[in-house]
């Protein structure tokens, strides 16, 4: 089975594979996951906390995830449309899902950037 | 653009310190090493993490990495076939390298007379303390074994509740007290047979079944959201935390608290329950400072012993003279209520309605949408 994310509390607990992931946002001290199925769930940690969880528990698998600024990490894999001028960024499989979030100019520029770096 | 690295080492600021204006790719410290490669030994290695725009901060971690290695922890030597690129007088880590570098000689000899030293000191300590005990009269061998009562949790097996005990038969109401703590007039709102919830929005004064209510968490005067984190029925109304004390009722059960990440945060969303921040009054049976130093006609859920009430002071008080009052009174947990003209009301014994404060949804001033109360229902 491939690696699976584990985010545990004292009362409970998520295990989600790293795919079924579309983003993860920030509020304050608590954070948002947002899955494939559209479900949204409340984590109480910090982003910067879940983004070492991703970090320690996915190894280079955890490399499909991008933090953006800090409110933000995406999973690469689902940027469908990126428009630097307008801060616009398109989460979407083409089918089920379709999220639109912001992030800076400067972010999203070098988000460009490494994603056609890839892709040559 | 800058990549992170899990690494125990690093200080927690350091990781999480992030402009809006970067992105990093996050992986782990295999990568970190493969980073390291890229430099200049093994470009080969394929990344586009690492290939991609070096971060000076990050190349001098790495750099710092390779020129530091430390033979004593296992530090294995450099490969036979490092590139041209590598430095000739520090060579870098290899992962996959064979020996560790073998101590010199006269190391290893000063390491044995520094064992010997650290040996005979610790054999002669032991025997003094040994020698120690066996001269000491009882009373201090008792004075030792004696716990210290202040680390001792303290365990309430009677608690002494201010209000009075009520049969489940009974109608759910609000039992008033009226007290005088350091001067400052107090009065204590306890519910009976009634459940806590919270409500946002308009009320329903017509509403019998709740026999107390009072304004919870603070609205933003710019935008009306709910300050910090809030939990309606289940459902986040919103996040964040500006204040560090809590209330969570779920079911019949209230807690209140004072913690940055709450768990019951979580648990208000799964249960159905509810869950609101607001300046921490008392935590532990100890003050806690806030910043607002004004007077006003303060609030506070507190819990003494178990028991839930709220004080309301009827004079204006400071948070800290405020704050130090409900210690006074003995309140364990407690946290702030917006005060000062804030609207509610307590419907007492005999059925009779007390309002508090001053009905804000009047033709001159419109209440916020966001205007969120705590409330007890008849059960």
């Amino acid at each position: 089975m491939r690696r699976q994310l584990l985010i545990s509390t004292s009362t409970d607990l998520v295990r989600i594979a790293p795919e079924k992931i579309v983003y993860i946002s920030s509020d304050g001290n608590y954070s948002t996951l947002v899955q494939t199925d559209g479900e949204m769930r409340m984590l109480s940690y910090q982003l910067g906390q879940i983004e070492r969880m991703i970090a320690s528990q996915l190894g280079i698998e955890g490399s499909i995830f991008i933090r953006i600024g800090k409110s933000l990490i995406i999973n690469r894999s689902y940027i469908y449309y990126i428009n630097v001028p307008k801060q616009k960024l398109i989460l979407s499989d083409v089918e089920s899902f379709n999220h639109t979030v912001s992030a800076s100019k400067e972010a999203l520029k070098q988000l460009k950037e490494l994603i056609e770096k890839e892709g040559k | 653009m800058k990549e992170i690295n899990e690494n125990p080492n690093k200080k927690k600021n350091e990781i999480d310190e992030i402009r809006d204006d970067e992105i990093r790719v996050i992986s782990d410290n295999s990568s970190k090493m493969r980073f390291s490669k890229a430099l200049g030994i093994h470009k080969s290695m394929s990344d586009i993490h690492c290939d991609y725009d070096i971060d000076c901060e990050l190349y001098n971690d790495c750099k710092q990495d390779c020129e530091e290695p430390k033979p004593s922890e296992g530090m294995p030597t450099p490969p036979q076939d490092a590139g041209p690129n590598m430095p000739k007088s520090k060579p870098p880590h290899d992962e996959f390298g064979d020996k560790p570098t073998p101590p010199s000689r006269g190391c290893f000899w000063i390491f044995i007379i520094i064992a010997a030293a650290l040996v005979f000191a610790i054999v002669k300590f032991c025997s003094n303390d040994k020698i120690d005990h066996l001269i000491s009269d009882g009373e201090e061998q008792v004075e030792a074994t004696e716990p210290i009562e202040e680390e001792m949790p303290k365990e309430i097996e009677n608690p002494q509740w201010i209000g009075t005990q009520v049969d489940s038969l009974t109608q759910g109401y609000t039992e008033f007290r009226d007290t005088i703590i350091n001067d400052i007039p107090l009065r204590l709102y306890i519910p009976h047979n009634a459940t806590p919830e919270l409500h946002v929005g308009k009320l329903n004064k017509n509403d019998t079944t709740i026999v107390y209510i009072s304004q919870a968490a603070d609205v933003r005067a710019d935008n009306g959201g709910i300050v910090g984190a809030f939990v309606l029925k289940g459902k986040p109304l919103a996040w964040g935390l500006s204040k560090k004390g809590y209330c969570a009722a779920i079911g019949d059960k209230i807690t209140i608290g004072v913690a940055d990440n709450s768990p019951m945060f979580e648990e208000a969303t799964t249960k159905e329950g509810y869950f609101f921040r607001q300046y921490p009054l008392v935590k532990n049976g100890r003050i806690v400072e806030n910043e607002p130093k004004g007077k006003s006609v303060r609030r506070g859920l507190c819990d003494r012993q178990g028991e839930i009430f709220i004080v309301e002071s009827l004079t204006r008080e400071s948070f800290h003279d405020f704050s130090q009052a409900l210690v006074d009174l003995g309140v364990d947990q407690a946290i702030y209520l917006v005060g000062s003209t804030g609207y509610g009301w307590a419907v007492d014994k005999e059925n009779q309605t007390h309002e508090i404060g001053e009905e804000v949804f009047t033709d001159r001033r419109r209440m916020h949408k966001n205007t969120n109360y705590i409330l007890w229902r008849r059960k």
